[in-house]
């Protein structure tokens, strides 16, 4: 009995905490035995400044992959917002707060687009958010001739670089995003049909909900993620570069899918903040070992694959441990 | 049955589908705390009355009154505002999430409007568990219970939406005996609540111990309404088929000849424990048992579809460890599957593509199709199987049931198997289909062909086998010769010792 209930709390640890969660320790543990500046105040600040960026993107895009979609538009819906928003800031004088709210706007938009592709004409979510991706960096290219939008106003500045309570302010507002992320998917009626979108769809039509709206608020909420990240990149860089959020996408689809969204149906807010953070300390580790630029991207490419790798047979074993309970 | 005002009223039902009369003026009536039985073949017009019931079809003639008020819009909203509620065969459950938020999908209670008031879902929960007898944590994700358990949360889903006629549609065709048990003192509680409910079965022998009236349908026409105490199970069989069992399977049986296949010890996965049984040559051995019993996966088993040991495999006189699908066409064994839709076709692509698929490497040894060749097989099978159209172009997909089965069984034989696992024969396809697949069989045996038929329909098993097999528990409880009596083979494959 004593066993049995042992090997329980065994299979519910392995359950509850994504297994993401046991690589990044390694992680750290291991960059900061070989790099002695990786386990620094300075470099924790610096990586939370860079990493909130990537955070706020993947907090959307667990969204719309609970709902069993993909979201590969965020990257240049980004840049887009980024380049609306300096575009406004330098040409028309705009108040800064009008430039946010404006970039947020224009995000939801295109995410709402996406929404419409995928829930009302019934396009794989791949391809049409595949299309908004082309369409926003097409935009974002044509704006200024392809180049930078830069001189923007000084205030602006304090977005991406100032801090509040010794906290940089970009962690403030990914930690923003989290909260309001954690809280619709755990606490709201909202959540559960997110939830309900992917485990079966069937079943939330029949409930007589209208599951096509829901659809579409989920990448609605991507693209409102996108024009939050848009403010912080765009402040960070005192500029606005039209194809700065490019490759982006894969990195936060990959960052959801390590937190634990590995089918529709499943993930949560906090298991995407830890897929964001294994990206970034892996990013940042290498960096800090001083690894050239190629070879990174080859380690990284490694790693990654193991860890989804691993994280998929802790999730089959997990899975057997369960059938044996049953039985 | 205290209360004399009907739950409800279905007069004169019709439903006309293009070259079907699903519905042929049918009378239907439910009173509140009765369990009404209905019981029919496949195609009988059980679901379309159900799905007009639901208001999923709306009817083309007919009357639906409930407590005596005339319905004249009747629509899912309107049903379901009645108290009609379903409880489908395929859940419509989350996985992943919690009982709670599944018995509240789409009615979650809420705090200031907004936000989700979990400890009141629970509560109200597992109260409504409690009241129809059911203790389970209403915490647990719905992929951790037993699938009686995820039954109770359907039907406490429908009784949250103050359900007062409720539609079991074969709610026992998964279950073990032990939870048929539970699920059975669940329905006893909601007779004393004084909920109709409409109880769809295949399983004729439950009909007496739950139910207070049985309705017989066939081919869209009502056959009889009886109270149980009146009716023995062999008249609602009677009334069911309207033919004797001998003349509607034209099996002609023959003296067997060598053995094709034996297996002894076969053990494969969770389902498949023990089992022996062997098949002759002219033979056609039926394969009984319940749903879950480990039919399909002795079939599979002995495919190699799944990964297997045995004490001993011989087939066609040779002696194998294990061998794999690819090497199973070789020597001579057809699978034909259970679920054509998803096992047996390649849906969109065309009938003749289908139909040469297995046969490909024997008619083409060179690797390389001709295209005239290709034709002249397939269309070879479509009149040997009467396929209606016979257009070879056309994609799967749009035939009918019958047909579709036709092509995945012409596709088998296209490979010239000797020995040929059917799972399912018949299912879901019409009458005409269905005595034109027997006669097939029949042709098949008596051509030397050794045939194993899986079936759950007690008719096709009795009616078409010369010895039967009823599997229990991944076991071989027993074996019959042809002309053994249903209810002997249905207590075997209860688990009932002989």
């Amino acid at each position: 009995m004593k066993f049995t209930n042992r090997k329980k709390i065994f299979r519910l640890i392995l359950e509850k905490i994504p297994t993401v969660f046991w690589i990044l320790l390694l992680m750290v543990i291991y960059f900061s035995v070989s790099s002695s500046n990786f386990l620094t105040l300075g470099n924790a600040i610096n990586l939370s400044r860079q990493g909130a960026i990537l955070l706020t993107l993947c907090l959307g895009v667990v969204v719309v992959k609970i709902t069993g979609g993909m979201d590969l538009s965020n990257g240049a819906v980004m840049s887009l917002c980024g380049m609306i928003m300096a575009w406004a800031l330098v040409n028309l004088n705009v108040p800064v707060y009008l430039a946010i709210l404006i970039s947020i706007i224009m995000g939801i938009i295109l995410g709402t687009l996406n929404g419409f592709f995928v829930s009302i004409l019934g396009i794989p979510s791949f391809i049409a958010t595949l299309g908004t991706q082309g369409i926003a960096v097409g935009l974002s290219l044509g704006m200024n001739n392809g180049n930078v939008i830069a001189g923007l106003p000084k205030v602006f500045y304090e977005i991406g670089n100032g801090s509040i309570l010794g906290i940089p302010c970009p962690l403030w507002i990914s930690l923003l995003v989290f909260a309001l992320t954690n809280l619709i998917l755990t606490q709201t009626p909202l959540g559960v049909y997110i939830y309900a979108l992917g485990g079966n769809e069937e079943a939330l039509k029949l409930s007589g909900k209208p599951a096509w709206i829901y659809k579409i608020l989920a990448y609605s909420y991507s693209g409102l993620t996108a024009g939050i990240a848009a403010c912080i990149l765009t402040s960070r860089n005192m500029a606005a570069q039209p194809t700065v959020g490019s490759g982006m996408e894969f990195e936060a689809f990959a960052g959801v899918v390590l937190g634990g969204s590995f089918i529709a149906g499943k993930g949560t807010a906090i298991g995407a903040v830890l897929g964001a953070l294994f990206i970034l300390v892996l990013r940042n580790g290498l960096n800090l070992l001083g690894i050239p630029t190629y070879l990174q991207l080859a380690i990284f490419g490694t790693v990654l694959i193991n860890a989804i790798v691993l994280s998929t047979l802790v999730e089959r074993w997990v899975q057997k441990m369960r059938d044996e309970e049953r039985e | 049955m205290n209360n004399p005002v009907p739950l409800l009223e279905m007069k004169n039902i019709c439903k006309t589908f293009p070259g079907v009369k699903a519905l042929d003026h049918v009378d239907f009536d439910l009173f509140p705390g009765e369990v009404h039985v209905l019981v029919g073949e496949n195609g009988a017009g059980k679901s379309t009355l159900m799905k007009v019931l639901a208001g999923a079809y709306p009817r083309d003639a007919g009357e639906i009154f409930v407590e005596q008020k005339a319905q004249p819009r009747w629509n899912p909203t309107v049903a379901r505002e009645n108290g009609v509620a379903m409880v489908y065969q395929e859940f419509t459950l989350l996985p992943f999430r919690n009982v709670a938020e599944n018995i509240f999908l789409g009615r979650e209670k809420k705090h200031a409007g907004l936000f989700l008031n979990k400890s009141l879902m629970h509560t109200q929960a597992s109260a409504l568990l409690k009241s129809i007898g059911v203790n389970v944590d209403t915490r647990c994700p719905l992929l951790e219970l037993g699938v009686a358990e995820q039954q109770m949360v359907e039907i406490a889903k429908a009784l949250a939406m103050d359900a007062r006629i409720l539609v079991l549609d074969e709610p026992t065709s998964a279950l073990s005996m032990r939870e048929i048990e539970q699920l059975f003192s669940t329905v006893r509680k909601l007779k004393e609540k004084g909920v109709g409910i409409i109880y769809i079965s295949h399983r004729l022998e439950e009909i007496k111990q739950i139910g207070d009236r049985v309705t017989v349908m066939r081919d869209g026409q009502l056959i009889g309404t009886r109270k149980i105490d009146e009716v023995s199970i062999d008249d609602v069989i009677r009334m069911m088929i309207g033919r004797e069992i001998e003349k509607l399977y034209p099996r002609h049986y023959c003296p067997p000849g060598e053995v094709a296949l034996s297996v002894k010890g076969l053990k494969s996965g969770k389902k498949v424990h023990n089992v022996n049984l062997e098949i002759r040559f002219g033979e056609i051995v039926g394969l009984s048992g319940l749903v879950g019993s480990g039919r399909t996966e002795t079939a599979r088993a002995i495919f190699g579809l799944d990964s297997m040991t045995a004490d001993d495999l011989e087939i066609l006189g040779k002696k194998y460890k294990h061998i794999d699908p690819s090497q199973a066409v070789d020597i001579g064994l057809g699978l034909i599957p259970e679920d054509r839709r998803r096992d047996g076709l390649f849906p969109i692509l065309s009938m003749e593509k289908n139909l040469v698929m297995v046969c490909l490497r024997k008619i083409f040894p060179s690797g390389i199709m001709k295209p005239a060749i290709e034709r002249s097989t397939a269309n070879e099978y479509v009149r040997k199987f009467n396929i209606q159209p016979p257009a070879l172009d056309r994609f799967v997909h749009y035939l009918s049931g019958g047909n579709q089965q036709k092509v995945v069984i012409g596709k088998w034989l296209a490979a010239k198997p000797r020995v040929i696992i059917i799972d399912e024969p018949t299912r879901g396809i019409d009458v005409g289909a269905k005595s034109e697949v027997h006669a097939f069989m029949d042709l098949l045996a008596n051509s030397g062909h050794a045939i194993l038929m899986i079936s759950s329909e007690m008719p096709e098993i009795l009616g078409m086998s010369d010895r039967i097999y009823v599997m229990h528990e991944g076991k071989v409880a027993g074996e019959f010769p042809r002309g053994t009596d249903s209810e002997e083979i249905l207590r075997r494959a209860m688990g009932v010792r002989a």
